[in-house]
């Protein structure tokens, strides 16, 4: 019998010391950490700008306004949501004729809106800063005005618009 | 013939006196047993924490660092509840890189985690923030007791567990921030990264 009882002994003493382990409760807990780095901001033209002058109304100037006139160019941004970005553009530019011996002045104005409705857009200035949308796009219109229409010669004329797009970080 | 009658029969002596040995060697404390079973630790935890609600722009080979403090209320943290009455050990670990996928060249930005703790029993998180106390970068581990003791001689000790009785409980909250970058020449994209928070009731 006694020889027994230190079995159940040992086996109540280990069981015990297994309780004892078992009281060291450990429990966690999992916290994710988060950002998204941005690249570069997409700009896609999505109209150039048009002016069609006829030289028989031989005006001196010509004016599109980016806020309605169907003639204005338009360039659509693509980057992170509602991220800010500053949008700097030339004030002035000059058209040159195909064969090079006319050019034209044409100053800049250019509107923007979160949202593609050109009626919405307001105007920018210079420098400007804007909100990309909760999609991440944001829309320009360029318009401005032509001057040095008065000795036009007929024919193509070209230039390029310079925008730069950056995020402000 | 092995078997477990002769092995207890040959050996028994010998196994009981291990057994024993074994159990004198915790023997110096004294034993409230069941406290962690019948009081547990739970955790809740309040949300990921995102550098881009500090900055929302973070662009890549920028350079840039961006950190989140403990006063920036972006941080997040794990509240906890547990016995009043006993000492805990926080462990946080974290990766030490925010990645994108597994990682390597031109997918990952530094990431380092720091913390503090409140345990002055304050319910409410953002009042609990206004006393935490930070803990210096490369401290993974702390111990500290649930529920601090401002003032005052030092409370008896706990009433042990018995039919009926119910240990206080304490909550006490881990805040968690910490500095993401400098971010070089990397890929854009969503870059996470994992903090570990394991606690458990301090043993001595």
């Amino acid at each position: 019998m006694i020889k027994y009882l230190k079995y159940v002994l040992a086996m109540g003493m280990l069981i015990g010391y297994i309780a004892d382990a078992q009281t060291a409760t450990q429990i966690t807990a999992k916290i994710t950490s988060t950002a998204n780095v941005i690249g570069n901001v997409d700009l896609i033209v999505l109209k150039d700008l048009e002016f069609v002058v006829s030289s028989s109304l031989s005006p001196t100037e010509l004016t599109i306004d980016p806020q309605k006139d169907w003639q204005s160019g338009q360039i659509k941004l693509i980057g992170f949501p509602k991220s800010l970005v500053r949008v700097t553009s030339e004030k002035q530019s000059i058209l040159l004729h195909e064969n090079g011996q006319s050019q034209l002045f044409f100053t800049y104005n250019i509107s923007g809106s979160p949202v593609n409705v050109q009626g919405k857009s307001i105007l920018l200035t210079k420098t400007n800063e804007v909100n990309l949308s909760d999609r991440g796009v944001y829309y320009l219109w360029m318009g401005g005005q032509l001057s040095g229409l008065e000795n036009i010669i007929p024919g193509n004329y070209t230039m390029e618009l310079k925008i730069d797009v950056e995020y402000i970080l | 013939m092995i078997s477990i009658k002769n092995i207890l029969k040959r050996w028994g002596n010998l196994i009981l006196l291990s057994v024993f040995v074994v159990h004198l060697g915790s023997a110096q404390k004294i034993n409230f047993g069941a406290y962690t079973t019948s009081q547990g630790i739970s955790l809740v935890t309040s949300g990921n924490l995102n550098f881009n609600d500090k900055q929302p722009s973070i662009g890549s080979n920028s350079n840039s660092t961006v950190i989140i403090a403990l006063s920036d209320n972006v941080y997040q943290y794990v509240k906890i509840v547990a016995d009043a009455t006993r000492d805990i050990t926080i462990t946080v670990t974290a990766s030490m890189y925010m990645t994108i996928g597994a990682g390597g060249a031109g997918k990952q930005v530094p990431f380092a985690c720091n913390f503090a703790y409140s345990n002055l029993g304050i319910a409410d998180a953002a009042t609990a923030k206004l006393s935490a106390v930070e803990i210096p970068a490369g401290f993974t581990a702390i111990t500290l007791p649930m529920l601090r003791r401002t003032a005052g001689v030092p409370a008896p000790p706990p009433t042990p567990a018995h039919g009926g009785y119910t240990a206080p409980s304490a909550t006490a909250y881990l805040f968690l921030y910490g500095k993401l970058g400098p971010v070089g020449n990397v890929n854009a994209g969503s870059y996470t990264g994992t903090i570990n928070v394991s606690i458990n009731y301090t043993t001595y």
